[in-house]
């Protein structure tokens, strides 16, 4: 195929790219992101899967055979981890606005500035080789595509060089690109968006590239995988043994499982590009997915293009895109072609936009901003500075890249240099994991650790490349460093047999996490070290409050804070973000002196566009801070702590207050009811006894004045004073009677009372008054003997006041029935008359005291009022109940209960 | 929000994935030998590949009482 052609497809590809991007943040103006969703963001952290993976593993699986799966289950298992601890990292990064894992690990350790510098490096020193290995697989793929397989020019003759060409064109697309906001913490809103669609692009086409293979050249995977198994030269490839060891597999395993979490890009699209933390949990089945789709076609297709290419005349490492040129499809080449071209760019883009955010944060700006004569230009002059810095280390990383391509790389087997890039990064996971899970890790003891893994990974992994680049002679690796037996690279302590790879995995984090747990140990921490190691390990507590507490302590102006923050945002966004932040929490922007949280607030905001490390040089630059002690600091912490509780404890008393206030306005007006009662009876029972008084004193005047008044009208009325008087003795004792009840003062007099007995007992007393009316009071009593446990005395006034009730509310000549009805644990009595009835909403109130005469229209006033009243009284005493059945005009029935077995 | 219970499984699934891909219940799958035309290693690794995504989707998936940690 053309040259042109293969070009031409590339920059079609980079310009789609840039439409890709353009788009998402064309989509973000208007409020729609594209990628705020879990599936984007999870085919973003797919850029794990870079040209060594589309080019790399078949070229692995043709000499190692299953031996690449586990660069892509270590990242499996590492996702069932994702909720439990990416979860925690994104949410310190986001409460910490951390924005690489310099950044991270320098902020856990009290902001240090010497650990982001060691981390960066470590970074940039370990990644370089594996951007130049993109950078050689995108060439290398171009020769294959074009068939001009163009010899090694070397670094003298660049300029025939078509890398050369490549890394200039990246790092013009990358600036564009990746460097337009001046915020390091700010999503990248096209950025990801392009990462997203780069995975797509390389899944279809490996995909494409796999069916045609398994499907076009052969007969499926049965026919494959039969005739490679038959095979003498490939048998080997199937089974673990001779190649690779079980040892090997787990290292492999363990190693990319870190990787996946601290290798720059990862991080950077993991946590700092992370929008949503629930999209955590879609990646953490949808990435694994992912893995295992891109990889279910290497080994059919390392097997495929062994069988083809018997006679090893082609790289394995091209076999992906030999194979469909083999059989002249060529725009299927094409395709395979760009979708590699994607996995490699896809890398590039963002592991340089990582590690340049790094080199400019923590290497450049600390060293511009400490050098004495630095005197920024107000209102946002600064950030064309840092946007030029980032630009700068852009194009010196891919110039390193190309370098390392140029003179070491072409000596050296590209297929390791991936995961000797996993392991550099794998050496900061103890200080991560153990910063985030271990308040006694210091900073000493992670600067120590992640130097001494560093050192070890250089010796053991490093040196040897040089060795074989020819930069150092070769004595090295057969007597070891200085001659020492013990310090050869590939066997330290002369450990043999085991892959260069694990072995220096495993020395490098075995002595790394020794060293760092001892140093932890026994060193002492400052405060800003405890403080952080408190958010970081309890996020979760922290992260509720945050912005409410800080630990700052210290002198500073406001002016002076306002002018710094100009300097990075600009005067409007400053002053809004200060204003906004004040307001919230309520800060009074009225005096000279700045709050201390003000202070943590825009070292906050710095750190989120020049790293933690850095904002706190420059706030220090401006504040005369005081150097707070230990226990200062814990004493913050607790306080803020303890404020959360108070408040917590303060809402549930106050609740309870409320509740109580409600009670108390109940009982009060419950009160305020009875009160009115006491006084309506009293103004009631007056009014009654007045009735009877006036009676009595009329009469008696009459008699008095009229001394020769008949003897017969004398008697007359007389007899009506008597009657008068009895009445009026009657209402003093039932308002005593009651008032007895109602106190609790009457004792109940308890003995076995016949209730037949008393029922005869109680017609007899009222047979006068019946007679009067001539009224029949029937009975309608079983046979059998009931005896009940009351006081017969006060059954027998309730009788009584029933009796005569339903005797004076009946008409003439009618009758009035009493029944008992027994059921085995209470009594029933019942008495009916044949009255005007009672009204069904009255049937109540009727046994209130005094409503007959405070409702004097529905009946006409006769007895005290007080009868039905006091009934219930006794009949509540002995735990029965009293009640009245009846409808207007039918006649009533007044029933009551007495429990049988008391 | 997530629960604790959920992250327990899926770190005692982590484990058990770490385990059933290392040495020795891998050593189960290493003979020569095709089975539905596949062969045994790379059958018995993509089986416990998608048995881990399905797993792993499950378990995200459940919904819980909400125990901040």
């Amino acid at each position: 195929m053309n040259n042109v052609v293969a070009i031409i497809g590339a920059l079609f590809y980079l310009g789609l790219l840039f439409g890709v991007a353009y788009y998402a943040e064309l989509r973000l103006k208007k409020g729609k992101s594209i990628i705020n969703s879990g599936y984007v963001y999870a085919l973003s952290l797919a850029v794990y899967c870079t040209a060594w993976t589309y080019y790399g593993s078949v070229g692995r699986a043709s000499t190692n055979g299953l031996e690449f799966l586990a660069i892509y289950l270590g990242p499996t298992i590492a996702a069932a981890l994702f909720l439990p601890v990416l979860h925690k990292i994104i949410r310190i990064a986001k409460t910490q606005r951390i924005n690489s894992i310099a950044d991270l690990i320098s902020t856990r350790y009290g902001k240090n500035f010497s650990i982001a510098v060691a981390v960066t490096v470590l970074c940039v020193a370990g990644i370089i080789p594996y951007i130049s290995l993109q950078l050689k697989a995108i060439s290398n793929s171009i020769h294959v595509l074009t068939g001009n397989l163009q010899k090694d020019t070397g670094l003298i003759n660049f300029w025939l060089d078509d890398t050369f060409y490549i890394t200039i064109i990246l790092s013009l697309f990358i600036i564009l690109f990746g460097t337009r906001s001046v915020d390091a913490s700010e999503k990248h809103e096209g950025l990801v968006a392009a990462v997203a669609f780069e995975s797509l692009i390389k899944l279809i086409a490996f995909i494409a590239a796999g069916i045609f293979v398994v499907y076009g050249i052969f007969n499926g995977f049965g026919d494959i995988f039969s005739r490679a198994t038959a095979n003498n030269s490939l048998k080997d490839l199937f089974t673990f043994g001779n190649k690779t060891s079980f040892a090997t597999w787990f290292g492999l395993m363990i190693i990319s499982m870190l990787a996946v979490v601290f290798l720059p890009r990862q991080f950077q699209v993991s946590i700092v590009e992370n929008v949503q933390e629930k999209h955590l949990k879609k990646a953490s089945w949808l990435f694994p997915l992912y893995l295992l789709l891109i990889n279910i076609f290497v080994l059919p297709i390392a097997m495929g293009g062994k069988l083809i290419f018997a006679d090893g005349s082609v790289d394995a490492d091209t076999f992906v895109l030999a194979l469909p040129l083999h059989y002249n499809q060529n725009w299927l080449g094409l395709f395979v072609f760009i979708g590699g071209f994607s996995a490699a760019t896809s890398m590039i883009i963002v592991e340089t936009i990582a590690l340049s955010t790094m080199m400019s944060n923590n290497i450049v700006m600390p060293a511009l901003l400490s050098a004495k004569n630095f005197k920024p230009n107000a209102d946002g002059g600064i950030t064309k500075s840092i946007i030029t810095i980032r630009r700068i280390s852009i194009v010196l990383i891919l110039v390193l890249a190309y370098l390392y391509d140029k003179t070491v790389a072409r000596h050296f087997s590209l297929v390791s240099i991936g995961l000797v890039s996993f392991v550099a990064v794998a050496q900061f996971a103890p200080a991560v994991i153990g910063g985030i899970y271990w308040k006694g890790a210091s900073k000493n003891g992670a600067m120590i650790a992640i130097c001494t893994g560093f050192v070890i990974w250089f010796f053991t992994l490093v040196v040897p490349s040089l060795v074989s680049a020819g930069i150092i002679s070769n004595d090295i690796m057969i007597n070891g460093l200085f001659g020492v037996w013990w310090l050869k690279p590939f066997s330290v302590l002369g450990i043999e047999g085991m892959d260069s790879i694990v072995h220096a995995a495993f020395w490098s984090l075995f002595l790394n996490i020794v060293v760092f747990i001892i140093v932890s140990l026994y060193s002492k921490k400052n405060a800003q070290e405890t403080f952080q190691a408190e958010i970081f390990v309890d996020i979760f507590k922290h992260s509720a409050n945050d912005g409410s507490s800080s630990i700052w302590k210290g002198t500073a102006y406001l002016p002076d804070l306002n002018s710094l923050l100009e300097t990075f945002l600009g005067k409007e966004r400053a002053q809004k973000l200060i204003a906004n932040y004040a307001g919230r929490n309520k800060i009074s922007l009225d005096t000279k002196r700045a709050d201390p949280r003000l202070v943590t607030f825009s070292e906050n905001i710095l750190a989120g566009i020049i790293g933690s490390a850095s904002a706190r040089i420059m706030v220090s630059s401006v504040t005369k801070e005081e150097e707070l002690k230990i226990d200062e600091v814990l004493n913050i912490l607790r306080e803020s702590q303890q404020m959360i509780e108070l408040n917590k404890e303060l809402r549930k008393k106050s609740g309870e207050l409320q509740k109580a206030t409600n009670e108390l306005i109940e009982a009060n007006e419950q009160l305020k009811n009875m009160d009115k009662t006491k006084d309506e009876f009293l103004y009631t029972v007056t009014h009654e006894l007045r009735t009877p008084i006036t009676s009595i004193r009329a009469m008696s005047e009459i008699v008095h004045d009229n001394t020769d008044m008949p003897e017969e009208q004398r008697q007359h009325f007389l007899a009506g004073v008597i009657r008068e008087t009895e009445r009026l003795s009657h209402l003093i004792t039932q308002v005593l009677n009651l008032e007895k009840y109602e106190s609790g003062r009457q004792k109940l007099n308890i003995t076995s009372v016949q209730l037949n007995t008393l029922i005869k007992d109680a017609i007899q007393s009222v047979n006068p008054l019946a007679n009067e009316k001539h009224i029949v009071i029937q009975t309608k009593i079983p046979n059998t003997v009931f005896l009940v446990q009351c006081d017969a005395d006060l059954i027998m006034q309730v009788f009584n006041n029933l009796l005569s009730n339903a005797i004076k509310f009946s008409p003439e000549n009618e009758s009035v029935t009493v029944s008992v009805y027994s059921n085995y644990d209470e009594i029933q009595i019942w008495v009916q008359d044949k009255g005007r009835g009672i009204e069904k909403g009255l049937s109540e109130l009727i046994f209130d005291k005094f409503f007959q005469a405070n409702n004097q229209t529905l009946r006409k006033p006769e007895g005290s009022g007080l009868g039905l009243a006091i009934c219930k009284k006794i009949i509540d005493l002995h735990e029965g109940n009293i009640w009245v059945e009846s409808e207007i005009n039918k006649g009533a029935k007044f029933v009551f209960t007495l429990p049988l077995n008391r | 929000m997530k629960s604790k219970q959920q992250n327990q499984k899926l770190i005692l699934f982590s484990i058990l994935l770490l385990v059933t891909l290392s040495y020795p219940l891998l050593s189960i799958g290493n003979k020569l030998q095709l089975i539905f035309g596949l062969p045994l290693l790379y059958f018995y690794i993509f089986f416990v590949w998608v048995f881990s995504v399905v797993t792993i989707g499950l378990i995200v998936k459940e919904k819980h009482h909400k125990t901040d940690e």
